[in-house]
């Protein structure tokens, strides 16, 4: 229930936190943390790597290296950004080392994703489905910007500086992602139209 | 802003509040209106999909159990390193106080040091020859306050001297014509008898009533016969030497 980020669990827990003077105030902030972001965290992970248990283990990893440096955290607006980043670069190092073939991680998608859609329009069932599909299929460096601008609310100037490339660049990559996405929804005659915007 | 521009826009920032951008989208004769209705559709399905994947309903408990987990494995670590200091911390005390400890047995303790260092600043001493009998040996010994019980055969010298802090009846035995120095420590007794050698001399330090005896010469010969007489001299016909371990 917390997973889900409401403003309003978080708000419970420091208030019935801040009650409790045996729970230190590092420990208060670190729960209202988890409490508030380990369900985008899982998220953003889980479109990362395509892997349920690599998503998990990567809130984990995130939540253990935030904790140690919970101390550099001064702005509570700054948290979901900074869990991010944290998060991202804590993929990096395991994409480093485990090279992970997306091949794979595509054929398992089918079984990882809950059709959310079921029972709801069937025409927007199947779209939804070629869209996560399609998600899936998308280069990295496609994917990943445009995860951060939508999950995780940066923008292209923070983009360009969290992955170390220009505005420009990450202006191209995102226009190119939604290009490639809409292409490949069935009838998608918008698709087709954005694409003479940017190549 | 030109259409070109905007659809570039649009397609990399669909909600973008730029004024200019937004004023093209109301101004915009060419379709830009309805494109910028589809892009927000679409960002509307986009959005939905990506938040669609159902996230653990116990995530935040596990993060928390994991955190929880490894702050009390760190702990036990530190703990674990403490005890391990400690301990070394502790054989190193014992290693260094076992060679101490074997090092004054080898050297002999302070005592012996100032004992050496005495007879080389009287070292005419062991040139004397002519034996000297109990009425010239018993001042000396009532100077330091000890009752002459028997006077020691073969003494060829007898002061009573200070050895650093402490006083002392300094006498030359010779025992088969090699003189031994004996030097009895009133007031100071070692715990156990032991030998030693240093700077070239052997050594022994026999305690014996209230005091010390340190023997001192080239070779232990004669260290028997001295400590025999001494313990005479200082405690009478009843003997409580302690033979050396």
């Amino acid at each position: 229930m917390y997973a889900d980020g409401s403003t309003s669990d978080v708000a419970t827990l420091v208030a019935s936190a801040s009650t409790n003077p045996d729970v230190n105030l590092r420990q208060r902030q670190f729960d209202a943390l988890v409490h508030a972001h380990a369900g985008d965290l899982y998220r953003f992970a889980f479109w990362l790597c395509g892997d349920r248990s690599r998503a998990e283990d990567l809130v984990q990893e995130t939540m253990l290296r935030a904790w140690r440096a919970l101390d550099s955290l001064q702005d509570a607006a700054a948290a979901k950004p900074w869990l991010l980043t944290i998060l991202r670069r804590e993929h990096a190092r395991g994409f480093e080392r485990k090279r992970l073939d997306l091949t794979i991680l595509d054929d398992g998608l089918k079984d990882s994703i809950p059709d959310e859609a079921a029972g709801a329009d069937p025409e927007q069932a199947g779209s939804d489905a070629e869209l996560r599909e399609a998600i899936m299929k998308l280069e990295p460096k496609y994917r990943e910007p445009l995860l951060m601008q939508v999950l995780g609310g940066f923008s292209c100037e923070e983009i360009a500086a969290e992955l170390g490339v220009k505005p420009g660049a990450v202006m191209t990559q995102l226009f190119r992602a939604r290009h490639k996405l809409r292409k490949s929804l069935s009838g998608d005659s918008a698709g087709r139209e954005s694409a003479h915007g940017m190549s | 802003m030109e259409c070109l521009e905007f659809r570039r826009r649009l397609g990399a920032e669909p909600g973008s509040r730029d004024p200019d951008f937004l004023a093209h989208r109301d101004g915009c004769h060419a379709g830009c209106t309805e494109s910028w209705w589809r892009a927000q559709r679409f960002e509307r399905q986009l959005q939905n999909v990506l938040q669609s994947v159902d996230v653990p309903d116990d995530l935040g408990e596990r993060v928390l159990l994991a955190q929880a987990t490894s702050l009390r494995g760190r702990a036990r670590h530190r703990w674990q390193i403490g005890l391990a200091l400690a301990a070394s911390l502790l054989v190193a005390l014992v290693v260094a106080g076992y060679a101490w400890n074997e090092r004054v047995a080898a050297d002999g303790g302070p005592l012996a040091g100032m004992a050496i260092a005495h007879v080389r600043s009287e070292a005419y001493s062991l040139t004397m020859i002519r034996p000297i009998d109990a009425a010239h040996l018993r001042p000396v010994f009532a100077e330091r306050g000890v009752t002459l019980h028997r006077a020691p055969a073969h003494a060829v010298f007898a002061a009573d001297c200070r050895m650093g802090p402490y006083r002392a009846v300094h006498l030359v035995l010779r025992e088969n014509g090699n003189p031994v120095t004996a030097l009895y420590v009133v007031g100071h007794r070692i715990a156990t008898a032991r030998d030693f050698s240093r700077a070239g001399w052997q050594g022994r330090e026999v305690p014996i009533g209230n005091g010390t005896l340190v023997l001192l010469g080239n070779d232990g010969t004669g260290f028997a016969a001295a400590e025999r007489a001494l313990s005479g001299a200082v405690l009478g016909p009843v003997r409580q030497t302690v033979e050396p371990t």
